[in-house]
């Protein structure tokens, strides 16, 4: 219990320091504290709950077992960020490539294989998994989140939500703070149309 | 003064304050009365001036100015980093003074906060239970002791009912299978005895036999008695050193192939 209450008090530092000597509470203290930010941003990425799990789930197994490799000079929130973006950014690359058309996919031959490469549109909303996420993805400011550029979306969660600064965000993208500022902006722009929009 | 063209004229008192008048015209200075009492007058004039005290505006007297003053920034509506600044208060004064006469500006910047209000507001959503068991499922944890060790296995196979199951069922299987052996050698004591005592005479035999059979071959080679006649006991020694040395190198070798690939690590790390 007393070992509890340090790791709950201590920094991200000090936890990474315990977790690199094996400490298994404090692996599992940093699982606490962002495992929701995390899971948040990924469901916000990639607007999938089963998903968002799996690629959260990849996001600390990556971290933590490279976690000897952690520069302390970097926060911590800052690289577990960077790890989840970057998944999150690389299945929708994936996906966009793997794009099947919602008639089936252009290979399928047969109206057999066409059937089944076809997306199924209206299954989804018939899960309770599916109905949870309409749920919380379905507000407007969600959804008008979700039309933006994953780029953007980014930018603007890890601005917004996670409340990071323009310069943390340039490092941890890897992009110039220039360009950090405009996808701030333009996403801004877009969600205040988009907005607007639905209010009218 | 002025008709006559040998006296000092405006400018050229001026370039005579500045130091900067020509020697042929400072000679007639100072044999001329009259360009004399002119040159110190002006001298005397200016002199006065530069001592007028300086009165010093009010505080903030350029934002006063500036706000008034029609640039071509002020007119400009506001930026994204205007916007910034204004949700946080920090918006210059001349930038506020535009944004309180225009009525454009006024509109996006209280959208700009609701906006950012909301953003900040939005809800963080909770993984499915049991995620940080599942992750740390397939976390490997750093083992520095065979304590931690042995901590780490006894967590991994008592996590879950299957894992108790393989281990109970491996206990049994290991432990009926020496408590068998035990039992059937307690019971025929004899045959063991006579089985090691046959193996004993038999095993020495064959194995000297077989010393002797390589001995003879080797002897038969060509090769051999060069080898022989190589191998000094100082030689010996370094490939030993050397064989010893590949080895040490095959291990570290090895222990960095079997690392985590660090290009997944590199690309995270920022």
């Amino acid at each position: 219990m007393a070992e509890r209450l340090d790791l709950v008090s201590a920094t991200d530092q000090e936890i990474v320091v315990l977790a690199v000597e094996g400490k298994e509470a404090a692996y599992r203290e940093l699982i606490r504290r962002y495992e929701r930010p995390v899971f948040s941003l990924v469901l916000r990425m990639v607007r999938d709950r089963q998903l968002a799990e799996d690629l959260s789930q990849e996001t600390f197994i990556k971290a933590l077992n490279a976690i000897a490799s952690y520069r302390p000079e970097y926060k911590f929130s800052s690289w577990i960020f960077k790890i989840a973006n970057n998944a999150a950014i690389d299945h929708l690359r994936r996906r966009e490539l793997n794009t099947l058309s919602i008639d089936g996919s252009p290979n399928a031959t047969s109206a057999e294989d066409i059937e089944a490469t076809a997306l199924q549109v209206g299954d989804k909303s018939e899960t309770p998994l599916a109905e949870l996420e309409a749920r919380e993805l379905g507000t407007a400011i969600e959804r008008a989140i979700g039309q933006l550029r994953p780029e953007y979306r980014s930018c603007i969660m890890l601005r917004h939500v996670e409340g990071l600064a323009y310069e943390e965000i340039a490092q941890l993208l890897d992009l110039p703070l220039g360009t950090v500022k405009t996808y701030i902006h333009r996403a801004r722009h877009e969600l205040r149309d988009m907005l607007i929009h639905l209010r009218d | 003064m002025i008709d006559d063209p040998f006296h000092l004229g405006p400018e050229e008192l001026d370039l005579w304050l500045d130091g900067r008048l020509p020697a042929s015209r400072t000679s007639h200075l100072e044999t001329c009365e009259l360009c004399r009492t002119a040159a110190d007058e002006t001298r005397e004039i200016v002199l006065q001036l530069s001592r007028l005290p300086k009165a010093s505006p009010g505080v903030a007297f350029a934002d006063r100015v500036m706000a008034r003053v029609n640039t071509g920034a002020a007119a400009v509506h506001l930026t994204g980093d205007d916007l910034d600044a204004w949700v946080i208060g920090a918006l210059p004064a001349q930038r506020e003074a535009h944004l309180r006469g225009c009525a454009a500006c006024q509109t996006l910047a209280n959208q700009e906060r609701v906006l950012v209000m909301r953003l900040e507001a939005l809800p963080l959503f909770d993984p499915r239970q049991g995620f940080a068991d599942r992750v740390m499922d397939r976390v490997e944890l750093p083992v520095g002791s065979i304590a931690d060790a042995w901590r780490l296995w006894r967590g991994r196979v008592f996590a879950n009912p299957m894992g108790v199951g393989i281990a109970a069922g491996v206990a049994v299987v290991l432990g009926g299978s020496v408590a068998a052996s035990a039992a059937w050698a307690s019971a025929n004591q004899d045959t063991i005895t006579g089985a090691g005592v046959w193996m004993m005479s038999h095993g020495q035999q064959w194995f000297w036999q077989g010393v002797g059979m390589a001995t003879a071959v080797l002897d038969q080679q060509s090769w051999y008695p060069t080898v022989r006649a190589a191998l000094t006991p100082g030689r010996i020694a370094l490939a030993g050193t050397a064989m010893a040395a590949l080895y040490a190198a095959g291990l570290v070798a090895l222990r960095r192939l079997l690392s985590l690939p660090r290009s997944q690590v590199a690309r995270a790390l920022p």
